[in-house]
């Protein structure tokens, strides 16, 4: 990608947004100071070159008459639209009377004074003048108001207009009271209606617009700072998302069709970015279902993250989910659409969480290559969420001016302030869920305070310009290169509607390219921040040269057109378009849920335990593993049934399935009375040999620090009806485990025992201890002994026994967090006694599967890992690292990870968990500066670091191993789909009948840390093997729809059908099976 | 909440100081004025910094006994305190004590270099005295060798483990503490009753009377109690709120304005009650082993005072009024002061107002008033009192004013304190 800066000497744009601070209007006054200015574009006299109107926040807006070529003309004042008095926020332009020309609406907010805050519509005249009208209009709104909306919200055929506004006082802000409510629960206060505050909701009645805020429902009280409007859950009525600074979550305002709306945004997006700043809402992987980004503060480096950032309170994070106000996390988010009103955050894998203080995304295919890009626009005035300042410097300040309340001195003590111009960010879509930072390569490069910003071809050269509206400097104007480096086409529609919707705002234009590529974008040019974008609807469409067209209008109707050519600008008129005939085309999706038909209503139950009050510099707990599921016919009737681990203090549970393929709960006193245990891990095998299925339970978990007998081995035996009692056979065999792998390894007649340690509780970093129990008719020998390593091996998460080499002895197969892929050879019975491992593949697993998965017959590997899409990083050239010690000698162990950035591996904890964690750093690093760029070894001392045991990871990829036969593997990484969450559960089988097999995958990690949060991407998948590489199926094909967080899946029967148990951490077990 | 501020602050630069001229003369309360300033620049939570305070005092005063055989070494009342090694000397004891309290003051804070810096100003002042040098040098080593044993014998006080433990766990019991706007920080030093105590057996030693029970029916004491509180908060009248900010003494303070957060450092609880104990001694001349004996008691007290309230505050982990008043009575109330991050029963500083308050009145010829400037340096204009303990109770009650701690959390405090101050004399003041 390509831009030129032009500058306003040649362009004639010298409009600046300066901040004039007085008295009466400051930071310490109003809060939203420096959120700055929008900007707006539209073609006001019709002669085909779109102009500018830049909204100045205490300085007058400016109108620029495009001349062509990229010069402007200053016509504000003949033109009379100057803003007037009054501090300026959101423009936006509409043609509201239908008479073919351009109207302005602007915003206004901050000052106490109503008839400063009255927002203005410019009517224009026709004639380059415009006519100021809002009241005539029912719009001269007096709210604190960032932005509105023209838009048709109740179908009615005319634009109303929905303002988006925000409370005028911070001090509350992010404040939760917690009261009893009529109902006598306990609730957040959430307040209601408030005049001039609220956002509202005008409905348009003949071109007089009448507030109906109170009965549409959309009268709410948050910090709303941009709003997207678009139809989210397909029935065809608009629908609100709405971008909340602070406290609030974001809201998804579903249309009732009523003229009512209610939030549902719980029900689309499992979390959002907590200071939710500009929006944008498109389809960005080309699946025909948009998708939506919202713009957060958290810096790309990681030291101005440290400087910058606080670190998370768990507990307030909690509070603030349990009260209503969602998860939410300093970060970006990319909230993928899954095509079934999911949403899954991709932020992480895409490369676009960070961006600093950011406004506006766009997101708008700006090299014409067919994908969508981004640009971001970010900068604030003064650091004030700087640590240093809020926790030290403001102090000293405060007390000078406590000594007098001159708003002088708090000028003063905000122009100590650390303040920075910082680059924007242009990322190139590179067509596979992930973007590259090309600010620099592009030219876009240039330090600045930006907010508003819009795309559009200004000089109908056919590729999208970028203006920028910023403070204290001239608009950012980049001309678009990519014409006139003549490397793509492209094709662009101007909208014609009626009279009462001239341009057709809501209409959804699809292209399809002789490359079976298929666009679709959805025509509403108020987005991102404070801004309109162009009025037209423009495709990149790369090398294609011509496009098949369809439109739907927001009535229904539509038209179709076939290749038309690139490089072109066509109109598109209601009048030639057409009443749809509705197709109901339903496909059979593979896979369907069928819980309730096993009458299993079963909700795993998790017991309360924090592991971050103990480590707080854990990346995730271990007291949130559970639940795991064993199968196995327990009662010898030929169906399966299965049992499921209790967290600690609730009991494990046994279901026996009857032969209409129901399950019915089976009480089980000698499991009941072992509650007490974390149950982890758990499998059915025949231990004694009389031909029925005991069941193993591993217990596990991190709620028990020091107490190493809360965490024994259990073997129950079944007497052959499904009655278990427990066994003496495994005593004194005791550790925080989950793991296990059975198989008769020596092949003597009878099941052996492998489990896998897990974590040594409250002592993350150390090494658990694994054991190898040999079974002699029934009698278990703890053997670990014999093969020196296998004991201390590592965080052991999954083991399996499978014949890699093809001698005919299965081999112990073993991963886990920060280990190897790790082979234990099986020599005619014997372990080898030094493992085999794959150097690049060091992970953070959760899981590991095998199946000839190419069809050469012999047995692959499947890894479920963390994936690429969490905060986590690790490759072979910069591994993610974490060093394990008592570096202060208290009896705690201390585990630091640091990550690369830059080339430098900086410790990821922030100041605060750090020296939490190891109080005698507290004197080493005063500020939150000192921290910001040390690493371990500015950190600790060398004989420190010697002595600390070190873990590494350099891949984090969900992975294939392929199998050459002899054991040696290579890796193959699953498609992007299938690595946006980490996964958990693998099961294998050939499940569309195309004689490959196939994968389903489920996974997720709720139990993180707050400052990164929690992975909740997956919603399963289903990836369809095609011979060596696999296929990711989307949700709305295959219907393999497991949400929450999955912790295991296991193949079971079910009235003869083959079907895949679910388990969920806090979730209730589902049960999915094949729908033919 | 920062407008009251600013309304109350008058402008009163002239006073900048609280001390007279002779604050210069007395080196032990320079000593603990600078510490003061130390702790409130490194954010010490109040618990923490009785552990500041105490310890270079006792170091300063063990230096001094071997010089002046009219004090008696604390090793003894304080079992575990070893001896320091050495025998009387050559030296200047004054200095000696003065760099035994300096080293020991270094290993506790966090802002080492501000204390160096001071130490260079000090040995400056001793260098203008006219002392030898060769005997200032001597001096200040023997003081720094004491303040090394003195650390041994600090360090095994279990902080270092205190401060890992598990942090505090909110508990789903009813009533139980919540943490309270606007930070929403965790309950700090939840262990703290684990850290060995100086002149006490254990922290439950001395137990105040137990809490009203928790109740949320309006017929209950708990909940009359809380309307008490709040009806008081809703007609407060300016000398109320006088007091409550006087008192305030809530060492990180923080002010949120969006994503505008900032944090005010102030003079702790027991700072507050050290500047008082530092003026009398230059009100009234004490020689350097009267005011080394002072600062002993009252930081000894100041410490086994928050050993103890801690110990009880976690014992009851009672719930704050402002969650209280929120869910029950009215959900937007928020208290005159700002509500500190632990629980409510009982009220620190009733425990260790009264505690400074009843060691104070034994040493100081009675009667005694004076006018405290303490808070000067954040413009509120001193306040005068007839005597300690009615600054003690003044201390107390702005709890309540503040609408941070009910009345039995007053009472029940103050009556815990006055036992600690007591039994502190009774172990170390009585005793010669």
């Amino acid at each position: 990608m390509s831009f030129t800066q032009i500058k306003s000497e040649y362009s004639g744009i010298d409009f600046k947004n300066i901040i004039l601070e007085s008295n009466a209007l400051n930071e310490f006054t109003y809060y939203y100071l420096y959120n700055g200015g929008g900007v707006a574009v539209g073609d006001i006299n019709n002669d085909g070159l779109p102009d500018l109107y830049f909204t100045g926040n205490t300085v007058p807006n400016k109108l620029y008459l495009n001349l062509g070529n990229l010069k402007f003309k200053d016509i504000t004042d003949s033109a009379h639209v100057n803003g007037g008095d009054g501090y300026k926020t959101g423009v936006t332009m509409v043609d509201i009377n239908g008479d073919g020309f351009l109207d302005i609406y602007v915003c206004k907010s901050a000052l106490n004074d109503v008839e400063l805050r009255r927002n203005i519509l410019y009517i224009n005249n026709g004639n380059l003048t415009f006519t100021e009208k809002a009241k005539e209009y029912g719009l001269d709104d007096a709210s604190f108001s960032t932005q509105a909306y023209f838009y048709d919200m109740d179908m009615d055929g005319d634009l109303d207009m929905f303002l988006l506004n925000h409370p005028s006082e911070m001090n509350f802000a992010n404040n939760v009271l917690v009261g009893y409510d009529k109902e006598g629960n306990l609730n957040a206060r959430k307040d209601t209606l408030r005049e001039n505050v609220s956002c509202r909701y005008y409905e348009n009645i003949n071109n007089v617009f009448k507030d109906e805020t109170i009965s549409s429902g959309l009268g709410t009280y948050s910090f709303g700072l941009s709003a997207i409007i678009d139809d989210f859950n397909d029935d065809g009525y608009p629908d609100i998302y709405i971008c909340n600074d602070v406290k609030e979550p974001d809201y998804l305002f579903i249309n009732n069709k009523n003229k009512t709306f209610t939030n549902k945004a719980e029900d689309y997006f499992k979390h959002f970015s907590y200071s939710s700043m500009g929006s944008d809402y498109a389809d960005i992987n080309n699946d025909g279902f948009l998708d939506l980004i919202t713009l957060d503060m958290l810096p790309e480096s990681y030291p101005r993250q440290k400087i910058l950032i606080a670190a998370g309170n768990y507990d307030n994070f909690n509070k603030l989910a349990k009260y209503g106000f969602g998860n939410q996390y300093v970060k970006n988010v990319l909230q993928l659409n899954n095509g079934n009103h999911t949403y899954s955050d991709i932020s992480y894998l895409a490369g676009v969480p960070a961006t600093e203080w950011s406004w506006t995304p766009l997101l708008a295919d700006f090299d014409n290559d067919g994908l969508k890009d981004l640009y971001v626009t970010n900068g604030y005035l003064r650091d004030v969420t700087d640590m240093d300042f809020m926790m030290y410097n403001a102090d000293s300040i405060k007390k000078v001016v406590f000594k007098s309340s001159k708003i002088d001195d708090a000028m003063k003590a905000l122009s100590v302030v650390p303040s920075f111009k910082l680059q924007n960010y242009l990322y190139k879509n590179n067509g596979n869920l992930t973007f590259n930072n090309v600010t620099k390569a592009s030219g876009m490069d240039i330090p600045s305070w930006s907010n508003g910003a819009i795309y559009a071809d200004l000089d109908n050269d056919g590729d999208l310009d970028i203006i920028v509206n910023n403070i204290y400097d001239t608009p950012f104007l980049y001309r678009n290169n990519t014409t006139e480096n003549k490397s793509a086409n492209f094709i662009r529609f101007k909208l014609i509607g009626d009279k009462k919707n001239p341009s057709g705002i809501g209409a959804v234009v699809k292209i399809e390219t002789p490359d079976g590529k298929k666009q679709v974008q959805h025509f509403n040019p108020d987005k991102g921040y404070l801004s309109c974008n162009e009025w037209f609807v423009h495709f990149g469409i790369g090398q294609n040269t011509i496009a098949n067209v369809s439109i739907t209008w927001p009535n229904g109707f539509i038209q179709t057109i076939e290749n038309d050519s690139a490089n072109a600008l066509y109109s598109l008129n209601i009048k030639n378009a057409r009443p749809s005939v509705k197709s109901e085309e339903k496909n059979v999706a593979l896979f369907t849920d069928i819980t309730k038909l096993t009458n299993v209503n079963y909700k795993q139950k998790e017991n309360s335990y924090i592991d971050f009050k103990l480590e707080p510099l854990l990346p995730h707990q271990f007291s949130q593993m559970g639940p795991c599921i064993a199968v196995a016919d327990v009662n010898g009737d030929n169906t399966d049934d299965f049992f499921t681990g209790g967290s600690k203090d609730n009991e494990g549970s046994l279901f026996i399935q009857d032969s209409s393929g129901k399950f019915k709960l089976k009480n089980e006193p000698a499991i009941f009375a072992d509650k007490k245990f974390e149950d982890t891990g758990a499998a059915f095998f025949d231990a004694d040999n009389d031909g029925d299925n005991d069941l193993l339970v591993v217990s596990g978990g991190n709620e028990y620090p020091e107490m190493p007998t809360m965490y024994p081995v259990r073997l129950y035996t079944n007497d052959g009806k499904g009655n278990f009692t427990k066994s003496n056979a495994l005593q004194n065999i005791f550790t925080s485990g989950k793991a296990i792998a059975i198989n008769d390894f020596d092949k003597d007649g009878d099941q052996d025992i492998f489990i896998g340690g897990r974590v040594v509780p409250g002592h993350y970093g150390l090494i658990p201890s694994s054991y190898l129990l040999q079974n002699n008719k029934g009698n278990f020998t703890d053997i670990t002994n014999s093969i020196p390593s296998l004991s201390k091996i590592g965080m052991v998460t999954d083991a399996i026994w499978s014949d890699v080499n093809g001698d005919g002895w299965k081999d112990l197969v073993l991963v886990g967090e920060w280990m190897p892929l790790t082979i234990y050879k099986n020599y005619n019975g014997k372990l080898d006694s030094v493992p085999t491992i794959m150097e690049n593949s060091y992970g953070l697993w959760n899981t590991i599967q095998q199946a000839d998965i190419d069809g050469d017959g012999d047995i692959d590997l499947i890894g479920g890992n963390i994936s690429f899409n969490t905060r986590y990083k690790g490759n072979e050239q910069y591994p993610l690292t974490m060093i394990v010690s008592d570096f202060d000698n208290n009896g705690s162990t201390d585990c630091v990870i640091s990550m690369y950035q830059d080339g430098v591996s900086y410790p990821i904890a922030y100041r605060d968990n750090l020296l939490d964690q190891m109080v005698y750093l507290k004197k080493k690093f005063l500020r939150y500066r000192d921290y910001a760029n040390a690493t371990i070894n500015e950190i600790f001392t060398p004989l420190q670091l010697r002595n600390a045991s070190k873990l590494k990871v350099n891949d984090i990829a969900n992975t294939t191993f392929i199998n050459d036969g002899k054991g040696n593997f290579t890796q193959q990484y699953l498609p992007v789909k299938a690595q946006i969450f980490p996964i958990n559960a693998i099961v294998s089988d050939d499940f569309n009948k195309d004689g490959i097999i196939d994968l389903v995958v489920g996974g997720n990690d709720y139990s993180t840390e707050v400052e990164s949060g929690r992975n909740d991407a997956g919603i399963g998948l289903f990836l369809d093997g095609t011979n060596n590489k696999f296929k990711a199926e989307p949700v709305t094909q295959s219907g393999f729809y497991i949400p929450g967080d999955v912790k295991c899946m296991k193949k079971i029967m079910i009235h003869n059908k083959p079907c895949i148990i679910v388990g969920k951490n806090k979730g209730a077990i589902q049960i999915v099976g094949l729908t033919n | 909440m920062k407008k009251n501020w600013i309304i109350c602050f008058v402008n009163l630069l002239s006073f900048n100081t609280g001390f007279s001229a002779s604050f210069k003369d007395n080196y032990l309360v320079r000593c603990n004025e600078k510490l003061i300033e130390v702790v409130m620049e490194d954010l010490f939570t109040p618990p923490v910094a009785s552990r500041v305070h105490v310890y270079p005092n006792i170091a300063a005063y063990e230096v001094l006994c071997i010089g002046n055989a009219q004090l008696k070494s604390l090793s003894g009342p304080i079992k575990h305190l070893p001896k320091l090694g050495f025998t009387k000397t050559e030296i200047n004891y004054s200095i000696a004590a003065e760099f035994a309290f300096t080293t020991v003051a270094k290993k506790l804070v966090l802002s080492e270099y501000m204390i160096t810096d001071f130490e260079k100003e000090e040995k400056d002042l001793w260098k203008n005295k006219n002392i030898d040098t060769i005997l200032i040098n001597k001096s200040i080593e023997y003081g720094i060798q004491a303040g090394k044993q003195i650390i041994e014998w600090v360090i095994k006080d279990n902080y270092i483990q205190v401060k890992t433990m598990e942090r505090y766990v909110l508990c789903d019991n009813v009533g139980a503490w919540k943490p309270t706007a606007p930070a929403y920080t965790n309950a700090i030093e939840p262990h703290w009753n684990l850290i060995r105590p100086l002149v006490t057996d254990s922290s439950s030693q001395i137990k105040p009377v137990a809490n009203v029970p928790f109740s949320e029916k309006k017929n209950s004491m708990y909940y009359k109690n809380a309307m008490d509180l709040y009806t008081t908060s809703k007609s407060l009248d300016t000398l109320k709120k006088t007091i409550a900010q006087f008192w305030d003494c809530n060492p990180n303070i923080s002010f949120s304005e969006g994503h505008l957060t900032y944090f005010i450092h102030k003079i702790s609880p027991g700072g507050h009650w050290l500047k008082i104990t530092g003026q009398a001694c230059i009100n009234l001349n004490f020689n350097e082993l009267k005011t080394s004996e002072t600062y002993t008691l009252v930081t000894v007290g100041l410490f086994e005072s928050f050993i103890s309230c801690w110990s009880e505050k976690y014992r009851s982990q009672a719930m704050r009024p402002e969650t209280y008043i929120n869910s029950l009575i009215d959900p937007q109330w928020l208290p005159y002061i700002q509500t500190p991050p632990f629980p409510e029963y009982p009220s620190g500083h009733s425990v260790l107002s009264a505690s400074s308050a009843t060691i104070l009145m034994e040493i100081i010829p009675q009667p005694y008033s004076y006018t405290d400037s303490s808070e000067m340096y954040i413009n509120i204009p001193p306040r005068t009192f007839d005597s300690f303990n009615a600054a003690a109770q003044e201390a107390s009650v702005s709890r309540f004013y503040g609408g941070i701690h009910y009345m039995p959390s007053l009472n029940n405090g103050a009556d815990q304190g006055r036992k600690i101050g007591n039994y502190v004399l009774q172990k170390i003041y009585y005793r010669k």
